[in-house]
Parts: C-alpha cells; sequence; structure tokens
C-alpha cells in the first residue's frame, strides 16, 4: 500500500511540475499568447439544408452574401474607428457605441453582425479604410434563397433569429444565440435536419485588432436535403387557379397521405424574412386584416357547410332513423316551430330522398333528418372521421376545430342543447368549426373506405453530400373509420353522381373518361358572403388523388370551388388541363344559404 | 433523537467529508463563472445544486447502511448494471456518436457510472473472500471474465475515458489482494499484445484523440485544439490567476466543454497556480485519508472496496488533470466533485457514504450489527 501511496504522489508531483512549468515558467508566454497576439474564432454559418419537391424542384436553397461583422473586444470605444464606421455604414453613431458597450462584459471576443447584403461599392470603401477598422471583418455567407418566391409559402415558411423561448427551449441542443432557425413551416418542423453544422476559422490578431493569419479551419457542414412531397407543377397550378381569392387548397394522395398541393391565400414571399424582415414590413403583415402568415389550410377555422352532409347522412342511416327510401318535402322553406329555414334552391326540390338531397344538396330534407337523428350520433360519426381533432399533419400551430355536442354546449355556453342546433349541425352550419385539412381527411376517409392516413409533407430527408435517403416517412394508417359497408357504397355511388347527374352540384369538376366522386357546398358564414366549399376524389373505383379547395366569401362551392378541383385533377391524374379564367374575387355573387335569419342565426339558438 | 445525531455527527470522518465538501463548493463557482457567459446564465449551475442536495442525501444514506451489505449484494449490482450498460447500447441517447445515457423523464442516467461502482463492489468480494485460492489459474480467468464484460460493454458505447479508469485500478486492487507479480506482468504483456484490437474497437476520434496527443500541432482546431487552448489558459493564469469569471479564454468560449471535462483549465486560468495546488492538496489529502481508513478497515473486503475507491478517485483525478495540463490524451473524464454532471456527482458522493460507512466501522463496532 505505500507502494501504491507512492505511485500516486509521484503522479500529482508530475503535475505539480508541469503546472509549474505552464504557469510560472513559461507565464509570460502564455500570456501573451492569451492576451496580445490573441486567438479568435470567428464562426462561419453552415449553408441550411435544400429543399425541394418530389420530383427535385429546388424550392428553397441559398445564395452567398457578404456580411460585415464586428468584435467588441477589438473596436475601441469611443475611439475613430466607430466614428469612421458609423459614416460608412451611415448609422447613427451611438447605436454602435450602444451596441460594441452592451458586449463588453460578455462574449465581447465573439463577431456581431453589423450588416449583411453589402453591396460592391460599400464593400470597397471599407476595404480602403481597413486600417482604420480594427476588429471589423467582412465575410461572404450563405443566405437562404426562395426562387419561386411566394410559391408554397406556407407549406415552406421562414427564417428568422432564434428567440429566447426558442432558446431556452433548445437549451441541450445544438442551438446558440444569433442562430437562424425555421419559425413556420417545413423550414421550422424540420430545422434540425436542415440547420447543418456551422464552421469556423482560427485566426490570430495583432494588438489593433487585425487579422494576421489564419491557424485552423473547420468547413462548415450543409443541412440535409428536405425533399418535399408537394408537386411543383402541381401547386404551381392551385396557385394560379386561386389567383387573388382568399381561401386554400390541399390536394394528395389518400392512399399515403403525401400532400401534393398546399396553398393558403394571400400568402408572403419567404425571402422578406431572411435577413431580418424591417419594422414596416412586419407591421404591414400583421395589420393586413386577411393575416397572411395564417395557414388557412390548417389552422383556418370555417363552418364546412353542405360538404358535412355525407356525415349526417352515416349517421343517419347508421341510426336508421331513415332509409334510401324515405322522403321529405321541399318547398324552399321548411318551418320549425315559428323559425323558417330556406334551401338554397328557392323554389324547392318537391319530393327528395336521400340520394337526390345529397345530388341537388337539399338543405331541407337535411334539417328534417337532423330533427330525427341523435346529435350524439352525428358527433361520433364526425370524431370518427378526425374532426374535432388535429391531422397530425407535419406544420406547426395546427388547429382542431370544434365538433359541438350538448356535453360541450352545457359547459361553455351554458344553455341547453336545442333542436335548432342539430338542425344546423346537420347541415354543418351552427358552433361546427372545421379546417380545410380536416374536411380532407374527410374526403379521404370516404375514399379510402375509412382508412386515414397521416397527412403529410415530408417525403424523403437525403444526405447533402452523397444524396442518399437517410429518412424517409412511410404512409401512416392513422385513423380507420367504421362505417357500414351498404351506407359506404350508396354514399360513395352519390358522390359520383353529384358530379355527374345533370342535376347535381359538383357538374362543373366532370372530367370526361374519368370518375369523379365529390361533394359542394356554400356554407353560411357572418362575414359575408359564403364560403364556397368543394371536395372530391378520383378515380372513383382507385382513388390517386384528393382535393379540397375552399374559397373565402366566394359564393357557391359548385361554382367557384369544383372548376379549380377539377383542373387539379386533369394535371394529377394525367389528363389535358382545361383552361380557365382566372376568377376575381366578387365576379362569382354566391346565393343565399341555409337558415333564413341574419348570418348570426348560425350562432343563435332555436328552442 | 438528538443524542443520536450527536454520536453520529461525532463518528464522522470529518477529515474526508469535509474535503469533498469543500472541493464541491468550489466546483459550484467554477462551473457558474464556466457557464455565466452561456445564454441561460443560471442554468447550469442551478442543476449542479439540485444534483448536489441529492449528492448530500445519498452520502448521509449510504454511510448509515453498512458496507456489508453492498459487498452481499455486489453481484445484484454487477448484473443490473451489465443490464443497464446493455440497455443503452440499445436505447441509449446519442451524442457526438456515443451512447452513454439512458433518458428517463427528464433524468438522465449514465450507466457507466454504476458500472464503476459495482466492479469495484464485485472486485472486493471476489478478492476480498479468504476462501478464493488467486493462485489457482482457473479463478483468476474467472475474474478476467467478470471485469472484461462491463468492460467491453463500456468500450462499445464509446466510452474511453470509463475503462481506461476501470483497468489500473482492478489491477491496483489484484495486487494488493494478493495475486503473485508473476500473473500481473503476464496480464500487463496480453493486454499490451491486444492493444491492436483495441485500437480496432475505437472510435475515429478516439484515435483521432490519441494521435493528436503525440503532436498537438497536427490539428489546431480539432482534437488538439482542445489541448492547445487549454494549456495556453492555464499557462496565462500565471502564480494568482486572472481572477474569478476574468478568464479571457474561458470567456471566450476557446475551451470547449469547459464546464466538465476541461474545467481545470478554467481553475487555471482564474485562479492560478496557488488555486491549482489548494484544490490538487485537497484532493491528495482526501486520496491519503482514504488509503487511511483501508488500512484501518475491519476487515479484508472493506479495505479492499477503501482501497479501490481511492484508487478511483486518484487515476480520475490524475487523468483528467494530466489530460488539461497536456500530460495525458483527452479521454472524456470528468473531475471528481467539481466538474458539473449529475450522475458523476451522486455515484462520487455514494463512494464517499460508503467510505465514511468503513471508517465508522472501524471506529463504533457498536454501531455495527453484523451482516447487513
Amino acid at each position: 500500500m505505500g507502494f501504491l501511496l507512492g505511485l500516486i504522489t509521484m503522479a500529482f508531483a508530475g503535475i505539480f511540475l508541469k503546472l509549474f512549468y505552464l504557469q510560472i515558467l513559461n507565464y509570460p508566454f502564455y500570456r501573451s499568447l492569451s492576451d496580445t497576439n490573441s486567438l479568435r474564432l470567428i464562426p462561419q454559418r453552415a449553408p441550411r439544408g435544400i429543399i425541394t419537391d418530389r420530383n427535385n424542384e429546388v424550392l428553397a436553397t441559398n445564395r452567398p452574401t457578404y456580411s460585415l461583422f464586428l468584435v467588441p473586444a477589438d473596436v475601441k470605444a469611443y475611439g475613430p474607428s466607430l466614428q469612421k464606421l458609423s459614416e460608412l455604414l451611415e448609422e447613427p453613431l451611438s447605436s454602435l457605441e450602444n451596441l460594441v458597450e452592451s458586449r463588453r462584459q460578455r462574449r465581447k471576443f465573439e463577431p456581431v453582425r453589423l450588416q449583411s447584403h453589402l453591396d460592391p461599392d460599400l464593400i470597397a470603401r471599407i476595404e480602403e479604410n481597413r486600417v482604420h477598422l480594427p476588429g471589423v471583418y467582412i465575410q461572404m455567407e450563405p443566405e437562404r434563397y426562395y426562387p419561386q418566391g411566394d410559391l408554397a409559402s406556407h407549406v415552406l415558411g421562414y427564417i428568422g433569429e432564434i428567440n429566447e423561448d426558442e432558446l431556452a427551449r433548445l437549451r441541450d441542443s445544438n442551438y446558440d444565440e444569433g442562430d437562424l432557425i425555421g419559425k413556420m413551416g417545413v423550414e421550422r418542423t424540420y430545422d434540425r435536419a436542415l440547420k447543418g453544422e456551422d464552421g469556423g476559422v482560427e485566426v490570430e490578431v495583432d494588438a489593433s485588432g487585425i487579422q494576421r493569419r489564419t491557424l485552423a479551419y473547420r468547413e462548415p457542414v450543409q443541412g440535409q436535403t428536405l425533399k418535399l412531397s408537394i408537386d411543383w407543377k402541381l401547386q404551381k397550378l392551385a396557385e394560379d387557379l386561386m389567383g387573388s381569392q382568399v381561401g386554400s387548397i390541399v390536394v394528395s394522395n389518400p392512399q399515403t397521405g403525401e400532400v401534393l398541393a398546399l396553398v393558403s391565400r394571400p400568402n408572403f414571399d419567404p425571402n422578406e424574412f431572411v435577413s431580418g424582415i424591417s419594422y414596416k414590413d412586419w407591421n404591414d403583415l400583421m395589420k393586413d386584416k386577411l393575416h397572411p402568415l395564417e395557414d388557412r389550410a390548417i389552422n383556418g377555422l370555417y363552418p364546412p357547410g353542405s360538404i358535412f352532409k355525407p356525415i349526417t347522412a352515416l349517421a343517419a342511416l347508421e341510426d336508421k332513423v331513415i332509409d334510401l327510401n324515405k322522403v321529405f318535402l321541399c318547398t324552399g322553406i321548411f318551418w320549425y316551430k315559428t323559425w323558417p329555414y330556406r334551401c338554397h334552391n328557392h323554389a324547392g326540390h318537391g319530393w327528395v330522398n336521400l340520394e337526390r338531397a345529397i345530388i341537388e344538396s337539399c338543405d331541407i330534407f337535411f334539417n328534417q333528418v337532423g330533427l330525427l337523428v341523435k346529435v350524439d350520433k352525428i358527433y361520433r360519426v364526425a370524431r370518427r372521421f378526425g374532426l374535432g381533432s388535429r391531422t397530425q399533419i407535419d406544420l406547426d400551430s395546427e388547429a382542431s376545430g370544434l365538433v359541438p355536442n350538448p356535453r360541450w354546449k352545457e359547459s361553455t355556453q351554458h344553455m341547453p342543447w336545442f333542436p335548432g342546433d342539430t338542425i344546423h349541425l346537420s347541415i354543418g352550419q351552427g358552433y361546427l368549426l372545421t379546417t380545410p385539412i380536416q374536411m380532407l381527411d374527410v374526403i379521404s376517409g370516404l375514399a379510402m373506405d375509412g382508412k386515414i392516413f397521416k397527412p403529410h409533407l415530408l417525403y424523403r430527408i437525403l444526405d447533402h453530400n452523397t444524396g442518399r435517403t437517410v429518412f424517409e416517412d412511410p404512409p401512416d394508417l392513422l385513423r380507420e373509420a367504421e362505417i357500414v359497408p351498404e351506407d359506404l357504397a350508396f354514399l360513395k355511388a352519390t358522390l359520383e353522381k353529384v358530379v355527374s347527374s345533370p342535376h347535381g352540384t359538383g357538374k362543373k369538376a366532370r372530367i370526361p373518361g374519368v370518375r369523379v366522386a365529390g361533394k359542394t357546398g356554400s356554407a353560411e358564414n357572418p362575414y359575408g358572403d359564403d364560403h364556397g366549399w368543394f371536395m372530391a376524389y378520383a378515380p372513383a373505383e382507385d382513388p390517386k388523388v384528393a382535393v379540397l379547395v375552399m374559397v373565402e366569401n366566394g359564393g357557391e362551392g359548385g361554382i367557384v370551388a369544383a372548376p379549380i378541383a377539377k383542373r387539379l385533377m386533369e394535371l394529377e391524374l394525367g389528363q389535358e388541363v382545361t383552361p380557365m379564367e382566372i376568377p376575381t374575387p366578387g365576379t362569382t355573387p354566391g346565393e343565399a344559404g341555409t337558415p333564413v335569419p341574419t348570418p348570426t342565426a348560425a350562432k343563435g339558438a332555436t328552442p | 433523537m438528538k443524542g443520536a445525531i450527536k454520536s453520529y455527527l461525532k463518528g464522522m470522518d470529518w477529515a474526508v467529508a469535509s474535503n469533498v465538501l469543500v472541493l464541491s463548493f468550489i466546483g459550484f463557482f467554477v462551473v457558474f463563472s464556466a457557464t455565466s457567459h452561456n445564454f441561460d446564465i443560471t442554468q447550469p449551475w442551478k442543476r449542479q445544486l439540485f444534483w448536489f442536495s441529492i449528492s448530500l442525501f445519498v452520502m448521509w444514506l449510504f454511510s448509515r447502511i453498512d458496507y456489508r451489505f453492498w459487498i452481499e449484494a455486489s453481484y445484484i449490482f454487477y448484473w443490473v448494471s451489465i443490464v443497464s450498460l446493455l440497455a443503452v447500447l440499445v436505447v441509449g441517447d446519442e451524442t457526438n456518436g456515443a451512447r452513454r445515457w439512458i433518458k428517463i423523464g427528464i433524468l438522465s442516467y449514465q450507466p457507466s457510472e454504476l458500472a464503476k461502482l459495482s466492479v469495484l463492489l464485485v472486485l472486493a468480494r471476489f478478492i476480498g473472500s479468504k476462501t478464493v485460492e488467486l493462485f489457482f489459474l482457473g479463478r483468476l480467468l474467472l475474474l478476467m471474465a467478470m471485469l472484461g464484460l462491463p468492460l467491453l460493454l463500456i468500450l462499445k458505447q464509446p466510452d474511453l475515458g470509463s475503462a481506461l479508469l476501470l483497468v489500473p485500478v482492478s489491477i491496483i486492487l489484484m495486487y494488493v489482494g494478493g495475486v503473485p507479480f508473476k500473473w500481473l506482468t503476464w496480464l500487463f504483456v496480453l493486454g499490451l499484445a491486444s492493444s491492436p484490437l483495441v485500437w480496432h474497437f475505437l472510435k475515429d476520434y478516439q484515435k483521432e484523440r490519441l494521435e493528436v496527443f503525440i503532436n498537438p500541432q497536427d490539428d489546431p482546431l480539432g482534437a488538439g485544439y482542445n489541448i492547445i487552448q487549454s494549456m495556453i489558459a492555464i499557462g496565462s493564469g500565471g502564480i494568482s490567476g486572472k481572477g474569478y469569471m476574468q478568464g479571457t479564454q474561458t470567456q471566450l468560449s476557446f475551451i470547449p466543454e469547459h464546464h466538465t471535462d476541461f474545467i481545470f483549465s478554467v481553475v487555471g486560468e482564474e485562479w492560478g497556480f496557488v488555486g491549482c495546488v489548494l484544490i490538487l492538496g485537497l484532493y491528495f489529502f482526501m486520496i491519503q485519508r482514504t488509503f487511511e481508513i483501508s488500512r484501518k478497515a475491519r476487515d479484508r473486503e472493506g479495505s479492499l472496496l477503501a482501497l479501490g475507491i481511492a484508487s478511483m478517485f486518484a487515476v480520475q483525478i490524475v487523468i483528467n488533470v494530466g489530460m488539461t495540463v497536456g500530460l495525458l490524451p483527452v479521454t472524456g473524464l470528468t473531475l471528481p466533485f467539481i466538474s458539473y454532471g449529475g450522475s458523476s456527482l451522486v455515484f462520487s458522493y455514494a463512494a464517499v457514504g460508503i467510505l465514511l460507512n468503513i471508517s465508522y466501522a472501524n471506529r463504533r463496532p457498536v454501531l455495527v450489527t453484523g451482516r447487513g
């Protein structure tokens, strides 16, 4: 044991001697290394990963920009150098002084980015004044660039400097102050993959803060390539067809959940955010009453109107309150006690059965069904299709919507559930709120006999260097809505007739030689004209594409939305796309919708 | 009750206990300084404080449990640690290409820490039981297998530091336990012969570290960078240091992992030669006391266990400090009681708790009620 203690003593003595050597004998040498000829780590930003569509069309990439940096520790505050710099940059001296002062204590050796997008003229003038500007240097760095401008802006999202909340949340990960981070869209969802690894140079600077020589270099590693399921051509067509109308379009493959196009209007240009959006631009975006940054496809809450009728139909059939032969008389107006409900067809449909009520979208038939069917049945069928829950698409801040039931109304509105509430619900009005992507799930579920795959935008993640797939998102069967097979068969056949029948409301979605199934909707809302809805899938025998189109205050879905859906399906199914005049708002005034009283009646109570 | 506490405190080996408490106390300040330039200025030292309070409880608990209990249950711990070492390879969190952590809720736990302690216990029991005839080759091979299994699993993670720690500690215990010098020499030769195999096991970055150690100027931004920066930091501290929170190298983030593996560089830069010698002195005193506890232990197992703990601390300190001053390669071992890190702190204090109990047993045989 004495031998052991001796060994340990010797080891400690060795360390002691080395410390003596470093700290006492060679102190001046190391001190000068740490003080005068200081080493500086100049970080170099890694290029973000490239984002492409499914066919390698580039949606987001990088381009070089020249940026001006300043190392606070190397700048003599209040000296002539800051004065010079403020003249060159045309920035007030006081703001530069404040910046340097604020970094006197903390991170004073870390460069601060003063300006990006330096123009060649400014670069030349800075280089001329190099000797007067210690601690200031120019570096080329990659900057995010969206070559398609505002195309698919809500899918891509935008990036910005990391904020305190995000830093706190990502404390344990590879994020640091000043980093850029995805704030929205896939830029946000897949930020970790896109981020890459920053590199840096180690340089020696002399006493006046001027870089003397480079000691070492670590190459930045570009982020991974994101391949989206979006099809650029389809996305482009959808954007064009939408024109300047407000609303959204979602197209997907119902067999996998892959989202092929996603449009939300109005949109924005993510390029504006890249090097910090100006205060004025940000204010304009925030004050815009149409909220361009909001992704209406996943976050817009709307009454679905008549495209909800398939769910009411399934509930009524399952509840056995009606059968396929049951007829109701539609005279254009229906009185429940003293409250009138009007059909969008003011002349009335006459005697209608369920099939005709769906094909011609008779409201009064469904109003009367609403008086028979139990509200909880409608609630349960709607929930089976995922209404009232997030679809779990890989985008942030998705809304979950609301499927009302008596329990909900009593606990939140402190009012009992009235039969009038069910009358509203049965035609997709009242308290019911859905997002466009949820309704896409409903039509996909019908197309796939109840199977609903999680909608997703990610197709693959590829390694930037090798191009090999490092991650693949397999189809994820999220729900299997139980539907009585006969009911489903009837409903699917009827949805085809919505498009193919001469009286069908969806006949503008007809494609020669292709069996298209769909449903139109015109949803009464308190903000103006009806919201025009259309949901569809094709070909009916083996659905390859599901479409949802929603035009805010656009009027009748069969007129504003169905023609858009038709062209998108044509393109996806390899047909020739019918030319179309791009509509502008106001040219297609919608006819009056469902319950007659003022639009607020949609929320009102009718006992 | 009061009397019990009094007698408990009186029976405590204050030299060891106060020593580690002082070291932990110093550790807070250094961790605070090392992380103060980070964005979230309060977090690491707050978490360190949280772990410290847990560690204090653990130390108290372990000092109250007869160490014979750990000896008796050593095989159970051994297999638990083998299972968790296997588990970490499957479900562990990956950082820098190594799987060392298991996440349980918000807590992460490092199985190699448990493995170190349980190997010590198993060794103390195996070598300490008088019936074992160590001269018998079969026995020795069994011992090798028992050591080899966790060692390979730790290397596989890979956690070179913990593996490097276990080898000398085991050799020390075998030597003290009476394994003939001849056998140990053979083992050494065997180990040397198999080192190419170990080299094969190592990850690229580890090979790089070893190569760079031989010539740090080769890769000044990569692995050699750490050593150079650490030496500059320590050297520039001089006799009395640059002052608390004034270390330019530290505050510059030139030193990577400066609140964990390279914390001694922060001490060197900010507290100077005086601070370094003070801390080394505290460590040395603690180790020397532990040898004393080992010498006076009631039985062979206790003696070996104390010796194992002492040599584990000693080797860990020497490897860590040796790395920061450029005497040894970068291996990724923390500095006990000072480095930031929950698992390491808790297990170090658990070991101290066991030490305290062994020293109790020598002084106050009344407290000990035979086998646990």
